[in-house]
Formats: structure tokens, sequence, C-alpha cells
């Protein structure tokens, strides 16, 4: 014996299978292999401001490339992260990254990829800055490695 | 959402509740992590194209937020509800790509966003959060009555389905599927009362 509300039930779960679409294989499969990313017992320094998520100014122009600022946090570090869209509108998605350490110190500096891809490798000199510039979608972290220091990781973010 | 044959040498972890999943991939059990994949990719792949994200953002988003759990497995306030969290989460990352899209042109205040603009999609997303609730709460089923809802659901498609065919499939007594599809929707209604993705409590 079946209610009415039983009936309703299913034909919303059935509504929601017909509008649901599973991930193409290859985004599943990412997903799964990032697994392998996880880096265990290290302290995350968390994305604690993003500047593209304030309210854009009045004049701002449209693709101008103005750079974004991050700012990420962990108990006693910080990195602070400016970056800047290179390359042609609607062409590869370049960036270049001006990075501030704080403490200030000079770091051994990777910026990983999640997906395919070599991580980008560069120093932060004696006062923490440092520069780099790549290119590629998806999410991206930093990692400082500083004498001395357990390693800075920053949270994952979208620079395209 | 029906579990295929799995090949031979892979453990069959769809009856595992969500909450031990994200403990045991925490402990560094990536079969685990592989079934959370398995089980909730295609809620958060369908939360991001109801925001009109196109394809590679969609899958930016849907990358970005898996791993976001990566970084929180361990710290989970209430692992049980993993499904709450990584739709809101998904759903956050959505809107800030949306956001970080729209440039605004002061001459003549067009909108052009890398995805599509939102002002269609509002009814989307509130489809959305609708469905998302509801799959959350599916998926916080037992494997069994996930298996059984789904193929009445697949063998329901122009009307009622046929229990004959269903119970087939399903390998049951056609006499007991009635009973089995009232259990399981009392249950699925017992999850959606305890609260999902948007209720109070739910992790942020």
């Amino acid at each position: 014996m079946t209610t009415d509300g039983d009936d309703e039930l299913l034909a919303r779960l059935a509504a929601t299978v017909a509008g649901a679409e599973e991930p193409p294989d290859a985004v599943a499969e990412l997903a799964r292999l990032s697994f392998g990313l996880r880096r265990v017992d290290e302290e995350l320094a968390e994305l604690v401001a993003d500047s593209a998520l304030d309210v854009a100014p009045v004049g701002v122009r449209a693709g101008t490339g103005a750079p974004r600022l991050l700012t990420f946090e962990a108990s006693e570090t910080e990195l602070e992260l400016q970056v800047t869209p290179t390359g042609t509108l609607g062409g590869a998605d370049g960036w270049e990254l001006l990075g501030q350490v704080v403490p200030p110190g000079a770091a051994a500096i990777r910026v990983e990829p999640s997906g395919a891809g070599a991580a980008l490798e560069t120093a932060a000199d004696e006062l923490g800055r440092f520069s780099v510039s790549g290119s590629g979608s998806g999410p991206w972290r930093v990692v400082c490695l500083r004498e001395g220091l357990p390693p800075l990781v920053s949270a994952w973010v979208l620079l395209g | 959402m029906i579990p295929g044959d799995g090949s031979g040498d892979r453990r069959d972890l769809s009856d595992v509740p969500p909450g031990e999943l994200v403990r045991s991939a925490g402990a560094g059990d990536s079969a685990a992590w592989d079934e959370l994949v398995r089980r909730y990719g295609g809620l958060l792949w369908s939360i991001c194209r109801d925001h009109r994200l196109g394809q590679a953002d969609a899958a930016d988003v849907f990358q970005l937020t898996w791993l976001r759990l990566l970084e929180r497995l361990d710290t989970l306030h209430d692992p049980a509800r993993v499904g709450s969290w990584l739709a809101t989460t998904c759903r956050h990352e959505c809107l800030a790509v949306l956001r970080r899209g729209r440039r605004i042109s002061p001459s003549s205040d067009a909108v052009e966003s890398r995805s599509e603009p939102a002002g269609g999609a509002d009814v989307e997303v509130l489809r959305s959060d609708r469905d998302a609730v509801l799959w959350e709460a599916f998926g916080r089923l037992g494997e069994r009555c996930r298996r059984v809802l789904a193929v009445l659901v697949a063998e329901a498609d122009d009307g009622p389905p046929s229990y004959a065919v269903a119970a087939e499939r399903l390998q049951m007594p056609v006499g007991s599927l009635g009973p089995t599809r009232q259990r399981c929707l009392a249950q699925l209604r017992q999850m959606l009362a305890a609260g999902g993705i948007y209720a109070a409590g739910a992790d942020s």
C-alpha cells in the first residue's frame, strides 16, 4: 500500500536523477588521483582574503588584467600573493605571481599544480619576496620551505 | 547511483556510511576516497552545471572542491554529513568563479562573464538546491535502499514502475518490493527531516 506522499517523494527523486549529470570520466579520475596530493601533519595556510571576491570598484576597466591579491594565514606565518593575468584575453591562462612570505626570510618556493604538469620552482630572497610566471587552469598551491621552520603549505586556489 | 558489477579485486564500499569513509580516507585508505568521489561526484557535477559553469570551469570547481575536502579530512566537524559539506563548498566555489568571471565595463554597464550570466540561472540554482538536499539525504541511506530506489526510479520512465521488472533486476520477490519501497522512502523522509545541506548546524 503506497501513500500519495511516497509517490510524490519517488517522483521528486526521479526528477533529481533525471536532472543529474555524472562528471566526465577524466574529471572523476583526476579527483580520485588527487588523494595523492594530501600533505599530512602540516599546517595549512588558509585563504583568508581574496580581492577578486570584493565588490568591483567603480571605474575598473574590463579586462585590464588588474592584479588579484590573495592572503593565506597559518598560525605563525602568512603568505601574500599578487596574481596578474598575462597573455591575451581569451588566450592562454597565463599568470605572474609576486609573493611575500611573512615573517620575511629566504625560502625555497614550489608552486604546484593539482593536475598534470611540473611544479614551478623559485626562491624567496632574504626579505621573503619571490616572483614566478606560469600558466594553466585548475587548482594550484604554494609551498614555502625554510631552514629550521615547518613548511608553509597554502590552500589550493584557482589562479586562471 | 546503481552500483555496477565491481571488478573482483576491488572492495565494494558502497555500504560503508559516509562518516566511516571520511575517517578511513583520513587514515590513508585511497579506496575510501575513491568511494567518496563515486558517491558524491554526480551531486557536485550537477551543482556546477546548474550554476551554468562551462565545462572547463566546472572541472576546475569540481577538482577544487575535492581538494578542499582533502585539506579537511581530519578536521571535518561532522564527517557523517560530508555530502552536505561537499555540496555547500561546491556551491561556494561556483559562486566565486561566477564573481571572478564578471567584468563590468563602466561605459556600457555590460556584464561579460566567463561563464553564463546568472540572470536566467536563478531558477536553476534554486532547483539545484532542492535537488542537492534530496541527493545528499539519499546518499545517507544504506546501500540496499539506494539500490532499490534507484532501480524503481529507473523503471518509472513514463509512469508507475513495473514492479515485475524492478523485482527481477533487484532479484527480489515481487511481493516484498512494495513494503521495501515504503520502508526505504520512509527512511529517506527521515534523512530529509534530520536536516541537510542548508540546515542550521551543517558544517561551514
